[in-house]
C-alpha cells in the first residue's frame, strides 16, 4: 500500500495563439473559460451559453479542458467550448489576442 | 425506386448513411449511428412551451404608443418570420423524410419541424393580440415583394430537392421530359440538391432569423413590446438547437466518412455553398434597409444591423467551414448576448423577470399612497 499522496495541480495557463493571457485561478471554479475570456475582453461569439448552440466553438492548439456540463455541440479533437468548460492544464487557444487585455510585456531596459 | 413507407428488407440501420440509404422501417433507438440526433430530440422535448404561456396583454398598450415607422419596423419582421416558419414547419418534413435512412435523424427532423409549428401559432398569438384585424397582417405576406424576395430564394432549394425526389421515386435514375422540359435525374445530382438545401435551411436558420431577434430584443432593451420579446426568445433558444444541427448534418456530410460521395459532392459545391449564404446576408442587409425605410428606432438602425448581419454571417460560415466574406469585426450588438444566454430564459410564466407578467389584468402595480386616503 503506498501512503495516500497529495497530487499538486499547477494553476494553467490561458495562451492566445501562443501569448500568456492570464494564470487560472481555481477560485474562479464557478465561472466558465468563456466569462473569464469575456472578462478580459477577448473577441469571442457566444449564444445559449449551455452548450447547445456550438457558437463558440473554438479550436485548441495545445492542452485540454473538462467540462462543467457536457456539450451538445459535436467537437473536433482539437475543439472546445468555453462556454460550458474550464482548463484542466495549460491551454493555448486559437483567438486572436486583438483586443484582449493582454498582460504588459517585460522589457528589460538593462539589456 | 419506388418509395415504401415500411421498406420490408431486413437491415442494419447503424451501417446506412444518413441519406439515400435504405428507408427506414422500424423506429428503433435502442442501436443508434450518430447519438447527437437523439440528444436533440431529448433537448428540444425539454424546451416544450406553449405561447399561451406568455402573457402579451401589455405589448397592445406598447404597440398603440409606437410611432407609426416603428409599428412597420415590428409588423413586417413578424410577417417576415410567420413567412419563415411557416417554410419550416412543413418543409423539412416534406423535403427529407422521404431520403432519410437513420431512425434517430428521422425522429430529430420531425420532432425540429413539429417546434417550427409551436413558433408559427405563436405569431398568431402575438398579432391576434396587438391588431383588430389579423387578416390585414397575414394576407400582406403573399403580396408584400419585400418578403416574396427572400421567399423565393428560400423555398427554391426545397422545391428542386422536392422534385427531383418525386422523378427519382417513380422513375429512377435518368432524362425524362416533364411539362416539355428535359429533367435529368441522377442520384449525384440529389445528393447535390440535399446539401445546397441543407445549406439554405443552415443559412435560414443561422442569418435570416436574427435581423428580427434583433430588432424584437432591440423594443425589450428599451421595456416595450415584452411579451413578445419573451416569445421571441423561446423561439430563439429552439433556433439555435436546430442551428446546431443542420451544421452538424453538413459537417458529416463534408467529412464524407458517412457517405464518401456526399464529401465529393461538397467540395465540388463549395463556392455554390458560400454564394448561398452571401445571398442571405445581402438580402437580410436589403431587407435591414425596407424596415428602417421610415426612421430608425432608438438602439438600432440599418448600419448597425447590417454589421450585425455580416459579423454573425462570418461566424455562421465558419462553422460550416466555408470562407468569410466580410470584415472581421467585434460584435456591433453586444446586449444581443443577454437575450439568447439559454439560462436565463425561463419557462414558467410566474418566474418571467420581463415586467410583462402580471396577473390576469393589465397593471398589477400598486403603491403605497393609493392607500392615503384609506380608512379602518
Amino acid at each position: 500500500m503506498s501512503s495516500p499522496t497529495l497530487i499538486f495541480k499547477k494553476r494553467p495557463i490561458v495562451y492566445l495563439q501562443g501569448e500568456p493571457l492570464l494564470l487560472w485561478n481555481w477560485q474562479q471554479e464557478q465561472q466558465t473559460l468563456l466569462e473569464i475570456l469575456e472578462s478580459k475582453h477577448v473577441r469571442i461569439f457566444s449564444e445559449c451559453r449551455s452548450g447547445f448552440c456550438g457558437a463558440c466553438r473554438t479550436k485548441v492548439r495545445q492542452g485540454s479542458v473538462k467540462y462543467l456540463i457536457e456539450p451538445l455541440a459535436e467537437l473536433a479533437a482539437d475543439e472546445c467550448l468555453p462556454c460550458c468548460c474550464i482548463p484542466n492544464e495549460d491551454l493555448d487557444l486559437d483567438i486572436t489576442t486583438e483586443g484582449a487585455d493582454m498582460p504588459p510585456v517585460y522589457q528589460d531596459k538593462y539589456a | 425506386m419506388a418509395y415504401s413507407i415500411f421498406c420490408q428488407t431486413p437491415n442494419d440501420a447503424t451501417r446506412e448513411p444518413m441519406f439515400f440509404g435504405q428507408a427506414v422501417n422500424v423506429a428503433r433507438y435502442d442501436q443508434q449511428k450518430y447519438e447527437v440526433f437523439e440528444k436533440l430530440i431529448e433537448k428540444q422535448l425539454s424546451f416544450f412551451w406553449r405561447p399561451e404561456e406568455v402573457d402579451v396583454s401589455r405589448d397592445k398598450i406598447d404597440f398603440a404608443s409606437l410611432p407609426e415607422h416603428e409599428k412597420h419596423i415590428f409588423l413586417s419582421n413578424l410577417k417576415y418570420q410567420t413567412l419563415l416558419d411557416s417554410i419550416q414547419g412543413r418543409s423539412p418534413n416534406v423535403a427529407f423524410l422521404p431520403l432519410v435512412s437513420l431512425p434517430e435523424l428521422e425522429t430529430w427532423i420531425e420532432t425540429w419541424s413539429f417546434s417550427e409549428t409551436i413558433h408559427s401559432r405563436s405569431y398568431t398569438h402575438i398579432i391576434r393580440n396587438i391588431v383588430n384585424n389579423p387578416s390585414e397582417v397575414f394576407d400582406d405576406i403573399v403580396v408584400n415583394t419585400e418578403i416574396l424576395k427572400r421567399a423565393g430564394d428560400i423555398a427554391n432549394y426545397y422545391d428542386r430537392l422536392i422534385n427531383m425526389t418525386q422523378y427519382y421515386h417513380l422513375h429512377g435514375e435518368g432524362t425524362l421530359e416533364f411539362n416539355g422540359e428535359q429533367v435529368s435525374v441522377t442520384l449525384r445530382e440529389l445528393k447535390k440538391a440535399l446539401y445546397l438545401c441543407m445549406m439554405s435551411v443552415n443559412a435560414l436558420e443561422a442569418i435570416r432569423f436574427y435581423v428580427s431577434f434583433a430588432c424584437s430584443f432591440a423594443f425589450a432593451e428599451r421595456r416595450l413590446m415584452e411579451g413578445n420579446a419573451k416569445i421571441i426568445r423561446l423561439i430563439a433558444r429552439d433556433e439555435a438547437l436546430h442551428l446546431n444541427s443542420t451544421q452538424h448534418i453538413i459537417n458529416l456530410m463534408q467529412a464524407g466518412r458517412d457517405d464518401p460521395e456526399m464529401g465529393e459532392i461538397t467540395k465540388e459545391c463549395e463556392q455554390e455553398a458560400y454564394d448561398i449564404f452571401f445571398r442571405a446576408a445581402e438580402q437580410e442587409k436589403a431587407w435591414a434597409q425596407y424596415l428602417f425605410r421610415d426612421g430608425s428606432m432608438i438602439g438600432l438602425n440599418e448600419a448597425i444591423l447590417c454589421h450585425y448581419v455580416e459579423y454573425i454571417t462570418n461566424e455562421r460560415m465558419k462553422s460550416v467551414n466555408l470562407a468569410q466574406p466580410y470584415q472581421q469585426r467585434s460584435n456591433p450588438l453586444p446586449w444581443m448576448k443577454n437575450w439568447l444566454e439559454s439560462d436565463s430564459v425561463q419557462v414558467a410564466p410566474q418566474e418571467v423577470e420581463v415586467s410583462s407578467y402580471l396577473v390576469g389584468q393589465i397593471d398589477a402595480a400598486v403603491d403605497e399612497n393609493e392607500f392615503s386616503d384609506f380608512d379602518l
